[in-house]
């Protein structure tokens, strides 16, 4: 078990819970997503990829031409910092390529003096299968002080077992946690991404908790995007929370341990000055095997559900600036139904934008889907709960 | 509500504005919307009180057809070949057509639609002086906008430049001439966009019902619904054709732009988006009239107009974008983050607040 922190506090500057993690860059850097292979070892059940397949693979040539094309267009790219993130499928399984695409990077950063060169991260998020493979370690200890690696991992085994699992239906949990222990000395810091739908919403407290135990002191977890929730999921779901709440409180790991669930500032009407868009779709750049731009991976044709993908331009021809228009000007409020204008608990109801569109009724971004509206409410009940809980507890 | 209705008679239609008929100069014999569907549009619109605009193909309607139409307060667009049939249609000109135009008997009381193409750009100021005197109202619709180069803007704003000469003669000299390019924008004080799918309807030959033309003539798929004794509409997201829906229009003052949402959809893939092309267009026009505007002070009663002010920009796209890199969208929604001193009471009355207004609901 984790020991209590029993730590008082009257101000939560030193309390871990409820922060949002932070991000390199604080989240000014470009992110440059390569979808390098379609294809996955795993067949999880609330993958947003629905058209996985092992023959959609990129090659040298389109990734090399679209790192020119980006490090050549410095107006286009100006950000101070750069995120070069490779994504699958499982990207491991390309970790040669990758490895040929990375030394080209830093050749070409180096040779055109780029800005980047002394700024850039390269991003993973990986199953971790093949985290421990020769070529991966390889990999790795050449770029280690340049590299963020996100190992998904769902929480307990019944919870990841239930969702992460082969094409035979085994469960994953014991082929990916044997390869914990490297990659925690490897990258010390880093976190998981864990994520919740229907089938193990009740395994949701244990999961966090779990994770803890593990060593990952900062939990990113959410519930999934897609419109996969029946009635009475939100109580469960608030019963869960509350309970972690309990936990956390009971266990004094307010000051210690982190679960994004709980936040300080959800559960507030939206103030009117921030009509931003909740996703950063167009702002990063996804490209995939045949050199196809997308705004990001969710509106790449093997994420669509119901629609056509939505490309805004390839590594050829360069970015179709018309197509980028509507990505750049999307706001809360040209895409949310009045109710969703009106909530007053609006702060913190999050969408992915690639999905909107995917279930619009119409062709269009702006949409808002809002099946999520009761898990969200059910949200920030619990989180008022755990802070009241909080606040008995230190006064 | 609906205003008017604009009824497709013939498939091989004249194009009138921005989008291209493929049927328009196609060979073989027309194909004109059924006799029994006309009917019943005309009656809905007399029921309705709407008027209807009809857009007319190379060939002259059977007298069913024209006794008909004669029945429903109408306009009439009509191609140059069609003049001497329907005399009191507004004719629509490609640039090339001014040489036909000149032969025809002058009436400065018209309306004339003229489109031209990027290739007649270069012409565009001598077609205006040619045609001057043949109309009062006349409505300039480029073609092939989203093609549209740095170079054939810059061209464009030189015609733009000639034509204010003239119409500042003809101001001068007591002639009120109206280009909805130049002149529009001078008396408008909000939008007045083309408002397809807003103020209007069409309705094609095929009994289906679009936005307007251009999307029947880029994909028959494209409907809103069909014509059945009114249009049935089963399109949804329609309030996206809406100013209040539309994040760069919104906050724009190039009022007299058509904001066509045809272009939109074809070159942003969003109906309520329009092309960087699109913006730089209006905006040169806009300029072109604040110009003209300030150069006609000596002239009753134009002195009273309001000013149009100075922009610092040429698209509205660059005041109202995020710019790309800012992590402002990363907490957008979130809503402001707390200050650390935040005391852990200040949170706990928060959060009772909250769940007062969820028990409230």
């Amino acid at each position: 078990m984790i020991d209590m922190a029993g730590t008082r506090l009257k101000n939560i500057e030193n309390m871990a819970i409820g922060d949002p993690e932070s991000s390199w860059q604080s989240g000014h850097a470009k992110t440059i997503t390569f979808i390098v292979t379609e294809a996955c070892q795993l067949r999880c059940g609330y993958c947003y990829i629905v058209g996985k397949n092992e023959t959609n693979k990129m090659t040298f040539t389109v990734a090399k031409t679209t790192v020119d094309y980006i490090l050549r267009n410095k107006k286009l790219f100006d950000e101070k910092s750069v995120i070069w993130d490779f994504i699958g499928g499982e990207p491991l399984l390309e970790i040669e390529l990758i490895d040929k695409i990375c030394d080209h990077i830093k050749r070409q950063m180096y040779e055109l003096d780029h800005p980047w060169f002394n700024s850039y991260r390269f991003s993973f998020s990986t199953n971790g299968l093949l985290y421990c493979s020769e070529k991966v370690q390889r990999f790795i200890k050449k770029n280690l002080h340049h590299l963020s690696i996100s190992i998904s991992i769902d929480g307990t085994k019944e919870k990841h077992d239930a969702q992460r699992v082969f094409p035979d239906g085994r469960g994953s949990y014991d082929a990916v946690v044997k390869n914990f222990p490297l990659w925690m000395q490897q990258f010390p810091g880093a976190g998981t991404k864990a994520t919740v739908s229907h089938e193990d919403l009740p395994f949701l407290k244990d999961s966090v908790v779990h994770l803890w135990e593990m060593g990952l002191k900062n939990v990113t977890i959410n519930l999934v995007n897609e419109d996969v929730w029946e009635p009475g999921d939100d109580v469960l779901y608030e019963e869960q929370l509350k309970q972690l709440a309990d936990y956390i409180v009971d266990h004094g790991l307010f000051s210690t341990h982190n679960c994004s669930f709980f936040s300080k500032t959800i559960g507030r009407p939206i103030d009117i000055n921030e009509d931003g868009n909740w996703c950063g779709a167009g702002k990063m750049l996804a490209v995939d095997g045949n050199g196809t731009f997308y705004p990001c991976i969710r509106f790449a044709p093997f994420s669509m559900k119901h629609k056509p993908a939505r490309v805004i331009g390839n590594c050829f021809d360069g970015l179709d600036h018309n197509k980028m228009r509507p990505f750049l000007v999307l706001n809360r409020t040209m895409q949310s139904p009045p109710q969703c204008l009106a909530c007053e608990v609006a702060s913190g109801c999050s969408w992915c934008q690639g999905n909107n569109y995917d279930l619009a009724q119409t062709d269009t971004i702006f949409q808002r889907a809002i099946y999520s509206c009761e898990m969200h409410k059910a949200r920030v009940r619990a989180n008022a709960y755990f802070w009241t809980k909080l606040s008995h507890k230190i006064n | 509500m609906y205003q008017y209705l604009l009824v497709i008679l013939e498939k091989g239609a004249v194009p009138f504005c921005h989008y291209s008929n493929p049927y328009y100069h196609a060979p073989g014999p027309p194909i004109f919307m059924p006799l029994a569907q006309l009917e019943e549009i005309i009656r809905y619109a007399l029921d309705k009180s709407l008027s209807i605009n009809f857009l007319y193909g190379k060939h002259r309607l059977p007298p069913e057809y024209e006794n008909l139409i004669d029945t429903i307060s109408h306009v009439k667009m009509v191609p140059l070949c069609l003049h001497g049939i329907y005399p009191d249609g507004i004719l629509v000109l490609d640039a090339g057509d001014c040489e036909a135009f000149a032969g025809i008997e002058k009436d400065s009381g018209r309306n004339l639609i003229l489109r031209v193409e990027p290739f007649d750009l270069a012409q565009l100021a001598l077609v205006v002086e040619a045609l001057q005197g043949g109309f009062k109202r006349l409505n300039i619709h480029l073609v092939g906008i989203e093609h549209f180069t740095e170079k054939d803007l810059d061209l464009y704003e030189k015609q733009l430049q000639k034509i204010s000469t003239m119409l500042q003669q003809n101001y001068h000299e007591g002639t009120e001439t109206e280009i909805n390019v130049m002149t529009d924008r001078l008396l408008l004080k909000q939008m007045n966009n083309c408002d397809a799918g807003i103020q209007h309807l069409t309705i094609a030959p095929n009994g289906k019902v679009y936005i307007c033309p251009g999307f029947y003539y880029d994909d028959e798929e494209k409907a809103l619904g069909v014509w059945d004794q009114g249009p049935e509409l089963v399109s949804v997201n329609l309030q996206l054709l809406s100013i209040q829906c539309a994040p760069i229009c919104s906050h724009c003052d190039a009022f007299h732009c058509k904001r066509c949402v045809y272009l939109n959809q074809m070159t942003t893939m969003e109906i309520n988006v329009p092309s960087k092309e699109q913006c730089l267009i209006a905006h040169t026009e806009r300029e072109a009239s604040r110009k003209m505007l300030n150069k006609l002070r000596d002239i009753k009663p134009l002195d009273r107009l309001t000013a149009i002010a100075c922009l610092s920009y040429q698209d509205p796209f660059d005041v109202v974008a995020q710019p790309i890199g800012d992590s402002a969208i990363a907490t957008a929604g979130s809503s402001a983050s707390l200050d650390v001193g935040t005391s852990l009471d200040q949170i706990y009355e928060m959060q009772k607040q909250i769940l007062r207004k969820l028990e409230a609901k």
